[in-house]
C-alpha cells in the first residue's frame, strides 16, 4: 500500500505508450503513480553513494502547455488520479532535484539522449547508473502499450535473482496473474538451483503462489527467451560484471532487452526487499 | 582479486581505521589536496600562458571580439557539452554539502575548469578561484565516492578539495582553510579543521613543488601611522559600498541578460564584446588581473584619481558583462581588482584632499581595499584578512586589515544580509548549516515522525460502537476511512463530540460520517518539516495528520516532533567518537 | 555484533528510517553490511550515552519478549474475581451504624495485615463522611478516601453481608445489605475494579442473586462468568 512509481512524461505518442504502460503497471502492483513534466532537460538523483544527471532529449520538453492536462486525461481513463511531481529543490536553477524514495521507476528506454542516437537495445549508461544505484525497481516500458497478462522471473541464483523472484511474489500477490520462473541451466542441474531456493526460505513461497518452473538447456538466448510469453512481464535482477566487461560485451539485462519487446522490470544490486 | 578490491574500496572495513577514521581521512584528505591542488595550478598556469599568448593580438583592431569568442565557446562548452548550467559553482558546492553529503558530479571535477580557462584566458573579467573551488570540491566528493565514505566523511573530503584548491591557487594554506571553514562548511570542529588543514599544506606544498614558493604579489614594506589606521575606516566604508554595488550589477546583470532573445552562447558573446570594447579603454579590466594588482601594490599606476575612480566602476561592469551574460568564472579575482583600485582611488583622494599628511604608499591601501572588498563580498572577514595576509606576504599591516574587514562586512551586512555567495541559496531556503534549525528540519523526515497508534473508524460505524473504541484508544483523534476503498475521509476529535458521548440517546442515532470533520488539514509524506510546521503554527493546530494517495498513515504532532528535534540536533552536533 | 533493521529500531527505540539515515550521514557507529547492521557494542553503547538516547542489547529472542511483558502497558490488570478471592466474602457482620460495621468488617479481612487496619479503618470513615459510598440498590462500596494503599500488592475486595440491613443514607435510600470494601495498590486499580463491580451490578439480576447470600464459590465463579463476557466484548 502507498508505493509510487515515478514517471518521467513525454507528451509525445511514444510517452503515452509508456505512461499507460505504467498505469498499467500500477494498477497490477498496486501503486500510484507520480508524474515529473520536465521543465528542463536535465535533472539530478541523488543516491546514497553517486549522484546521477540525467539529459533529456528535447522532446521532453514539446508541447508544455497540454502535457499536465493529456497526462491526467490518461491516468483519469485508466482510472487513476493524476499525481504530479514539482521539484522543490534545485541544485542549480536549470537542474532539478527528483527524490529517490520513490517504490519504483519507469524508464523509457531513451530516457537519457545519448542512447537514443545509438539505438534499441541499449539501456543507457544513465539507467545502469540509476539501476546500479537505486533502491527501487526500473520498470523498462516498451515502445507501445500492452498489458501483460503474467509474470515471468529470469531466475539465474545469484542474490539479485531471489530478490528479482521476491518482487514477482509481490507483483503476484497484487496482481494475481500467474508467476513463472525461467532458467538457463548453465551447466547447474536444476537441483541446485532449487537447493538455492530453498536456502533462501523461499521455497514454500515458490509451491504455493509459482506456477511453473522453466530450464532452458544452454543455447542461443535468443532461443531460451523465444519460450517467454509475449504477455509477460519480465523480471530480472541485473549487476555489474565490472565496467570493462559491461561496455565490451554488454550486460545480460542489455541482451535481454535487445531480444525480449516485452516489458522488463529491473533489480538493482542495491534493491532492498520491502513490503 | 574481487574481494580484494571490494576490501580496497571500503578502508573503514580495514581492522586500523575502524575504531576511529580520522586516520583515515586525513589519509584521503592528502590525496584530495594534492589532487585540487595540481588542478588549481594546471588552471592557473594555463591561464597565464593564454592570456600571454592572447595578449599578442591586442595589437589588432578586432582584438575587442576575442573575449566575445572565448566566452561563447565556454558557455557551449558547458551547457552543450557538459550540461551544466553557468553560474561560479560555489552556492552549489554549499548546496551540496549541506544537502547531499557533499554528493557532486564527476564532470563537475574539470567543466568549470575549462569553460573558466576559455572565459579568462580570452580577456574576461573573471577569476579562477570559483572554478577552482568547484573541481577541487568535486574532487573531494568523488573520491570519497569511491572510498565509499559517508556524508559525514565526504563532506569533509569536499572542504578538504575546496580548501586544497584556494591553499595551490594562492600559495596561501591558512586562507583555504579558513575560507573552507567559513565559506563552504558553515562548521567549526575538530574533525573537520585537522584534515582540511593538512589538505590545505598538500595543495600548497604541490603548488610550490610545480610553480614554485612565489608570495602571489611581492610586497614592499610599508609603514603604517596613525592617520592612516583612521583613514581605513573610511575605506572600509568605500569598499563595503562597492561590494554591494558590484553585488547588485552581478544580479541585475543576468535578469537583463535573459530578456534579450538571443541564443544562450550568443548571450555570452554579447557580453563578451561588450568587455572586449571596455577593454579598449581601460586594459585594466581584462582577464583575471593579478598583474595589474602587482602594479598597483607596486605603485606602478600611473593614471589619475578620477580615471582610476572610472576605471573602478569599469572593472565592476566588465565583470558583471562577463559572468551575468554567461561567461564562466567566479569573482574572487575581480574582486582583489576592484578593490585594490578602489583603494588606490582612496589614497589619491587623500592626497587630494590633505596634500599635507604623509600617507602611507598608496599600495598599501590597494592592500586593504582588496581585503575589504573580498571581506564585504563574502562576508566572510576571517578569509579576507588571512588572505591578504598570505598572498602579500606583509604582517605588518595587519591592523588596518582587521578594521578594514571587519566594518567592511559588517557594513555588507547590514544592507545586504545574505553574502553574494549564499545570496541565491538563502532566496530558496537552501542554506542549511549545520545545527540549524532548518538543516534539523530538513534532516528529519515525515516518516519518521509519524505516530502510527491512532484507531481507525469506519465511517457508518456506530457513535455506540465508537465509544467502545474511545475506551481502548490512547490518542484524542480519530481518523474515518471508507470501509471498501480504506480512503481516508476525515477526523474526529474527541473534543468535537464530547458531549455527545454522555447522552446514550444518541448512541444509535449518529454515524461517524456525520460528525467528523471534513476537509482537514492534511500533511503529505514526502512534504517539508518547516512547512509543515509552518502551516501548524498558522492553523494554531498541535498535530496533523498524515495522508499518502488519500490513506490515512498516522499523526505527525509537535510533541513527537520536539522528541526528535531534540535527538537529531544532539547527534548532529556531537562529534562521532 | 549483527542484527538486522527491525532489531536495531528495537534497541534503540527510534525510527528505522532515522537509523538508516544516520547511517548514511555517518553519524552513528553502525555499519551496514549485506542486509545487517554492524555494531560493536560498546562503542555504540558509548555514543548512545554520550547522545542521551536510549539503548538496549537484545539478550536472545525470548529476552526482547519478557521485557515486552514487562512494560506497564502490557501488564493484566488484574480480574474482580481475583480480587475478590483475595478479599474473601464475610457473612452476618453485627453493627448498627456504618462505623461499628466496619470495625467488624475490616477486623475480619483475612488478606490484611493487622496493624493496617485501625489506619484504613480511619480512612474508610473519613471518605463515608464526604458522601455515602451507597450506590443504590442496597449496595455499597466502601473505600479508603485517597483510594492508594500503597503497602499492598495486590488490590483486594473484600465482600461483606451485613447481619441486617443498616441505612447508609444512600442515593435512593435504601437500607444496604451488601458492601464490597475497595483496597487498592494504586488509582488505575481502583478505577479498574470499580468499573467492573458497577458493571456487574448494572443487572438487577445480579443483585437479586446476591440478595440470596451465595456461598463464596458460587458468587466468584458468577464474577468470573461476567468478566469473562466483557473482555469478550471489550477484545472486539
Amino acid at each position: 500500500m502507498g508505493a509510487k512509481l515515478i514517471h518521467i512524461f513525454r507528451n509525445t505518442p511514444i510517452g503515452r505508450e509508456s505512461l499507460l504502460q505504467s498505469a498499467y503497471f500500477c494498477k497490477q502492483a498496486d501503486a500510484t503513480p507520480v508524474v515529473y513534466i520536465p521543465r528542463h532537460t536535465k535533472f539530478l538523483m541523488y543516491f546514497e553513494n553517486d549522484v546521477v544527471q540525467v539529459d533529456l532529449d528535447s522532446s521532453y520538453l514539446k508541447a508544455p502547455d497540454s502535457a499536465e492536462s493529456r497526462a491526467a486525461e490518461l491516468l483519469f481513463e485508466q482510472g487513476m488520479e493524476a499525481d504530479f511531481f514539482k521539484p522543490k529543490n534545485f541544485t542549480a536553477s536549470t537542474l532539478p532535484d527528483i527524490p529517490t524514495h520513490f517504490d519504483f521507476m519507469c524508464c523509457p528506454g531513451t530516457i537519457s539522449d545519448l542512447s537514443s542516437k545509438i539505438g534499441l537495445g541499449y539501456i543507457g549508461p544513465r539507467v545502469r547508473r540509476i539501476l546500479n544505484e537505486a533502491y527501487f525497481p526500473v520498470l523498462l516500458a516498451s515502445g507501445v502499450y500492452k498489458p501483460w497478462k503474467r509474470i515471468a522471473v529470469l531466475f539465474g541464483g545469484s542474490a539479485n535473482a531471489l530478490n528479482a523472484f521476491k518482487l514477482g511474489l509481490r507483483l503476484r500477490r497484487t496482481s494475481g496473474l500467474p508467476l513463472e520462473l525461467y532458467t538457463r541451466r548453465e551447466g547447474k542441474s536444476e537441483e541446485d538451483y532449487r537447493s538455492i531456493m530453498r536456502n533462501a526460505n523461499l521455497e514454500d513461497d515458490f509451491e504455493r503462489h509459482a506456477d511453473g518452473w522453466h530450464f532452458f538447456e544452454d543455447g542461443p538466448i535468443e532461443e531460451s527467451l523465444y519460450e517467454i510469453h509475449h504477455d509477460a512481464l519480465v523480471v530480472v535482477g541485473a549487476f555489474r560484471h565490472g565496467l570493462i566487461k559491461d561496455m565490451v560485451f554488454g550486460s545480460t539485462v542489455e541482451k535481454i532487452q535487445s531480444v525480449l519487446p516485452n516489458n522488463l522490470l529491473v533489480v538493482g544490486p542495491k534493491y532492498t526487499f520491502s513490503v | 582479486m574481487g574481494r580484494f578490491i571490494k576490501t580496497w574500496r571500503r578502508p573503514e572495513k580495514w581492522s586500523l581505521f575502524r575504531p576511529d577514521d580520522r586516520i583515515l581521512l586525513i589519509l584521503i584528505g592528502i590525496l584530495v589536496g594534492i589532487c585540487s591542488g595540481v588542478a588549481a595550478v594546471a588552471l592557473s598556469r594555463s591561464l597565464f600562458a593564454t592570456l600571454h599568448w592572447v595578449h599578442s593580438f591586442h595589437i589588432y583592431w578586432w582584438a575587442f571580439l576575442l573575449p566575445g569568442i572565448g566566452a561563447a565557446l565556454s558557455s557551449l562548452f558547458l551547457n552543450n557539452i557538459m550540461k551544466e548550467g553557468a553560474g561560479h559553482g560555489v552556492p552549489e558546492v554549499i548546496y551540496s554539502v549541506s544537502r547531499y553529503g557533499g554528493l557532486m558530479r564527476l564532470r563537475s571535477s574539470f567543466s568549470r575548469l575549462i569553460a573558466s580557462w576559455l572565459t579568462i584566458g580570452s580577456g574576461g573579467s573573471a577569476g579562477p578561484e570559483a572554478p577552482v573551488v568547484m573541481s577541487g570540491a568535486a574532487i573531494g566528493s568523488n573520491i570519497g565516492r569511491i572510498f565509499s565514505m559517508n556524508e559525514r566523511q565526504r563532506v569533509t573530503l569536499v572542504g578538504c578539495g575546496a580548501a586544497g584548491a584556494i591553499s595551490a591557487i594562492f600559495n596561501a594554506p591558512i586562507a583555504g582553510m579558513v575560507f573552507t571553514i567559513e565559506v563552504i562548511l558553515g562548521e567549526w570542529t575538530a574533525v573537520n579543521i585537522v584534515p582540511i588543514a593538512i589538505a590545505s599544506v598538500a595543495g600548497t606544498q604541490i603548488s610550490r613543488f610545480l610553480q614554485g614558493n612565489n608570495i602571489v604579489f611581492d610586497l614592499r614594506q610599508f609603514h603604517i601611522g596613525f592617520v592612516d589606521v583612521l583613514a581605513s575606516f573610511g575605506l572600509a566604508v568605500i569598499a563595503a559600498l562597492a561590494s554591494i554595488l558590484l553585488t547588485h550589477l552581478l544580479r541585475k546583470m543576468p535578469r537583463l541578460a535573459r530578456k534579450t532573445p538571443l541564443p544562450i552562447w550568443l548571450r555570452a558573446a554579447v557580453g563578451g564584446v561588450i568587455v572586449g570594447l571596455i577593454g579598449v579603454a581601460f586594459p585594466v579590466v581584462l582577464g583575471e588581473g593579478y598583474h595589474s594588482i602587482q602594479s598597483m601594490i607596486d605603485g606602478a599606476f600611473t593614471p589619475g584619481m578620477l580615471l582610476v575612480m572610472v576605471a573602478t566602476l569599469a572593472k565592476m561592469l566588465a565583470t558583471a558583462f562577463t559572468l551575468g551574460w554567461g561567461g564562466s568564472g567566479g569573482i574572487f579575482a575581480p574582486s582583489l581588482v576592484v578593490g585594490s583600485l578602489a583603494g588606490l582611488a582612496y589614497h589619491r583622494c587623500l592626497v587630494f584632499v590633505w596634500p599635507a599628511v604623509t600617507w602611507a604608499h598608496e599600495g598599501c591601501f590597494a592592500l586593504l581595499g582588496m581585503a575589504g572588498l573580498i571581506s564585504g563580498m563574502m562576508q566572510a572577514p576571517l578569509t579576507g584578512i588571512f588572505l591578504i595576509v598570505e598572498i602579500t606576504g606583509g604582517y605588518g599591516v595587519i591592523v588596518p586589515l582587521i578594521v578594514v574587514s571587519a566594518i567592511s562586512s559588517t557594513v555588507c551586512q547590514y544592507i545586504e544580509p545574505a553574502s553574494f555567495y549564499l545570496k541565491e541559496l538563502v532566496d530558496k531556503g537552501q542554506l542549511l548549516r549545520p545545527g540549524t534549525d532548518a538543516r534539523v528540519l530538513s534532516d528529519l523526515s515525515v516518516h519518521e515522525l509519524l505516530e502510527r497508534d491512532c484507531i481507525s473508524v469506519t465511517r457508518n460505524m456506530l457513535l455506540r460502537d465508537f465509544v467502545q473504541t474511545v475506551q481502548r484508544s490512547h490518542r484524542n483523534f480519530f481518523p474515518v476511512e471508507d470501509e471498501d476503498t480504506g480512503r481516508f475521509l476525515g477526523m474526529i476529535h474527541l473534543d468535537d463530540i464530547r458531549p455527545y458521548l454522555f447522552n446514550p440517546g444518541m448512541y444509535d442515532a449518529v454515524v461517524m460520517e456525520q460528525i467528523m470533520n471534513r476537509g482537514v488539514e492534511v500533511v503529505r509524506p514526502e512534504d517539508d518539516l518547516l512547512d509543515v510546521l509552518r502551516r501548524m503554527d498558522e492553523r494554531r493546530l498541535f498535530s496533523m495528520p498524515v495522508v499518502s494517495n488519500g490513506v490515512f498513515l498516522g499523526m505527525i504532532s509537535k510533541a513527537t516532533l520536539l522528541d526528535r528535534y531534540r535527538q537529531e540536533l544532539r547527534v548532529q552536533t556531537q562529534f562521532v567518537a | 555484533m549483527r542484527l538486522t533493521e527491525t532489531e536495531m529500531a528495537e534497541c534503540l527505540n527510534l525510527p528505522a528510517g532515522t537509523i538508516r539515515r544516520w547511517i548514511r550521514q555517518g553519524r552513528i557507529p553502525i555499519q551496514k553490511k549485506g542486509g545487517k547492521y554492524l555494531f560493536e557494542p560498546g562503542a555504540l553503547q558509548r555514543w548512545t550515552e554520550a547522545n542521551r538516547l536510549p539503548f538496549r542489547l537484545p539478550e536472545n529472542e525470548t529476552g526482547i519478549q519478557a521485557q515486552i511483558t514487562e512494560s506497564p502497558e502490557e501488564t493484566s490488570i488484574g480480574s474482580l474475581s481475583e480480587a475478590m478471592q483475595r478479599g474473601g466474602v464475610l457473612y452476618d457482620i453485627a453493627g448498627e451504624d456504618t462505623r461499628s460495621l466496619f470495625d467488624k468488617a475490616v477486623g475480619n479481612i483475612t488478606g490484611l495485615p493487622d496493624d493496617l487496619k485501625p489506619d484504613i479503618l480511619e480512612r474508610l470513615i473519613q471518605r463515608e463522611r464526604l458522601s455515602s459510598t451507597g450506590i443504590g440498590k442496597g449496595v455499597a462500596i466502601p473505600h479508603p478516601r485517597n483510594p492508594t494503599v500503597d503497602v499492598l500488592e495486590h488490590p483486594l475486595v473484600a465482600t461483606c453481608f451485613p447481619e441486617k440491613e443498616v441505612d447508609f443514607k444512600s442515593v435512593d435510600n435504601h437500607p444496604v445489605f451488601i458492601m464490597f470494601i475497595l483496597l487498592c495498590p494504586t488509582p488505575r486499580h481502583h478505577l479498574h475494579l470499580l468499573s467492573r463491580l458497577s458493571f456487574c451490578l448494572r443487572d438487577d439480576r445480579f443483585v437479586d442473586f446476591l440478595k440470596a447470600r451465595p456461598v463464596p464459590e458460587v458468587l466468584f465463579a458468577r464474577i468470573a462468568e461476567i468478566e469473562a463476557a466483557l473482555e469478550r466484548k471489550e477484545g472486539l
